[in-house]
């Protein structure tokens, strides 16, 4: 028996070598991938260097803005404060209105039920490979982060938590291949799957060919996801490819937040199931924070 | 004595140097417009470990450098695994035929192994069903990614070249006292084309 081992070793790890691959591949089908022991381990290896190197570079970039963008800003102060002087009038006028308002919504018995409870997060790393687009954010369990949460920005929908360790957790964005959000359009209320497609643009699936689509029409969460609140902007239509046959269109969206600069992020923890309704600045508006 | 614990370590401490490389790889290009430009520290490792190790700890190293790298990226389960282990068997067949033995070769490689690695994984999302929207940023960074993966590999191969003469990996550093662990940059790589 180990004549034959040895004689044939070589093609005994091969097969082990091809095989063990194959299973893992077969074992992803079957059960959710959430991070074992010895997972934690390697990343516990990992992540001091992500956030260390993050540290260190938004330190570099902060002194850069700090003190080489000195030299502009004796006019950029001046340029601010005639703006400033332009908004002050603008919330007078804004003041009239808010208050407006508020009584019209008492007389239409109008209940605002939104209520978000979020914990601010900062991006320490991105995926290992250019091919995929997740990242790394520097809050975890310990933070009451979970898989699943929804993850945002003042811009609208970033992505959801993949996995978490005690100090990190993966975000899958918007633009990664694994990510899919039901949405609607805010017009017309045509419905479909958006899903990521490459470094800078989504695809909305299941447009039918006769939905009414058009350029710049915003995109909203539908809420139909369990994820996602109802009413968080996901991203603009760009472009519309309509043949003239075939059950679906193509339709590009380019998304609300942009990922070249994304730096902080918010994680919803917690959310009524009553739909955002404040539709462009969602975030901000009403946001409980537990940082 | 300090030599052979040396080189019975030297597995362990490639294994960290990638790992390290994996953290620093995937913070510093965190950004835009460095985030284009993100070199794959992994698939350096495997195509050195494919041409210096014997099969069988290439083969082990190989997918624990995959392994490490899909903790570190939201691809699919096996993917890393099957892509790198394909460029490992690649290689291992290749250098049955072919002689690599200076960085210029070195680096050539890892420009074809860049191609190969990203378009097998092309392949492979397109049997998992995930691949059709991919092609396109996958064909649009395919060359600029071989160019940095090459430019890349200039220094991480001299650094695995150096790890190896630390820790007597390379046969030629043998001849090197248990004393004198750590060598003169000058007589580092001398001889090996590095």
């Amino acid at each position: 028996m180990l004549k034959y081992i040895r004689e044939y070793r070589f093609y005994i790890i091969l097969f082990f070598f091809i095989l063990i691959p194959i299973i893992s591949i077969d074992t992803a089908t079957r059960s959710p991938r959430t991070y074992r022991i010895y997972d934690r381990v390697i990343l516990g290896l990992t992540s001091p260097v992500q956030t260390a190197v993050s540290w260190v570079m938004e330190i570099s970039v902060s002194v850069f803005n700090n003190y080489v963008f000195l030299l502009r800003t004796r006019q950029e102060n001046l340029a601010v404060l005639e703006e400033n002087r332009r908004l002050l009038n603008t919330i007078v006028n804004l003041r009239e209105t808010q208050e407006e308002n508020g009584r019209l919504r008492e007389l239409l018995a109008f209940k605002e039920t939104f209520s978000l409870q979020t914990i601010n997060a900062r991006v320490i790393a991105k995926d290992v490979s250019t091919e995929f687009r997740a990242i790394r954010i520097n809050r975890g369990e310990k933070d009451g982060i979970q898989a699943d949460m929804p993850v945002i920005n003042s811009e609208g929908i970033v992505g959801r938590v993949l996995r978490t360790t005690d100090s990190t957790a993966d975000v899958v964005t918007l633009l990664d291949l694994l990510s899919a959000i039901d949405a609607l359009v805010k017009r017309s209320r045509v419905r479909g799957i958006v899903e990521g497609m490459t470094d800078e643009v989504c695809h909305l699936k299941f447009a039918l060919r006769t939905d009414d689509v058009q350029a710049g029409d915003l995109l909203l969460s539908s809420g139909l996801g369990g994820v996602f609140p109802k009413g968080l902007p996901v991203g603009t239509v760009s472009n519309v490819v309509r043949q003239p046959y075939g059950i679906t269109q193509n339709v590009e969206v380019r998304p609300a937040v942009d990922f070249s600069k994304l730096e902080e992020v918010m994680v919803i923890t917690s959310h009524e199931k009553a739909p955002v309704h404040v539709l462009e600045k969602p975030v901000r508006a009403g946001v409980k924070n537990k940082t | 004595m300090k030599s052979m614990i040396l080189k019975a370590l030297n597995p362990v401490f490639l294994a960290l140097l990638v790992l390290l490389g994996i953290g620093l790889q995937t913070s510093i290009f965190n950004s835009y417009p460095l985030m284009v430009l993100q070199p794959d520290i992994v698939l350096l490792a495997v195509i050195w470990v494919a041409l210096r190790r014997e099969f069988l700890e290439g083969g082990i190293l190989t997918l624990f450098f995959s392994y490490a790298a899909e903790l570190h990226s939201s691809a699919p389960q096996g993917l890393y695994l099957c892509t790198h282990m394909a460029v490992y068997l690649t290689l291992r067949g290749l250098s049955r035929y072919f002689l690599f033995a200076k960085l210029p070769q070195y680096i050539t490689l890892a420009l074809g192994a860049s191609l190969f690695w990203k378009l097998f994984g092309l392949l492979f999302l397109q049997t998992l069903g995930l691949g059709a929207h991919q092609w396109r940023h996958t064909l649009a960074l395919l060359f600029p990614g071989a160019v940095i993966q090459g430019l890349a590999g200039i220094w991480v191969f001299r650094l695995f070249e150096k790890l190896d003469w630390m820790t007597f990996k390379n046969p030629r550093a043998k001849h090197v006292g248990d004393d004198d662990v750590f060598l003169e940059e000058e007589t580092l790589g001398e001889g090996t084309g590095f």
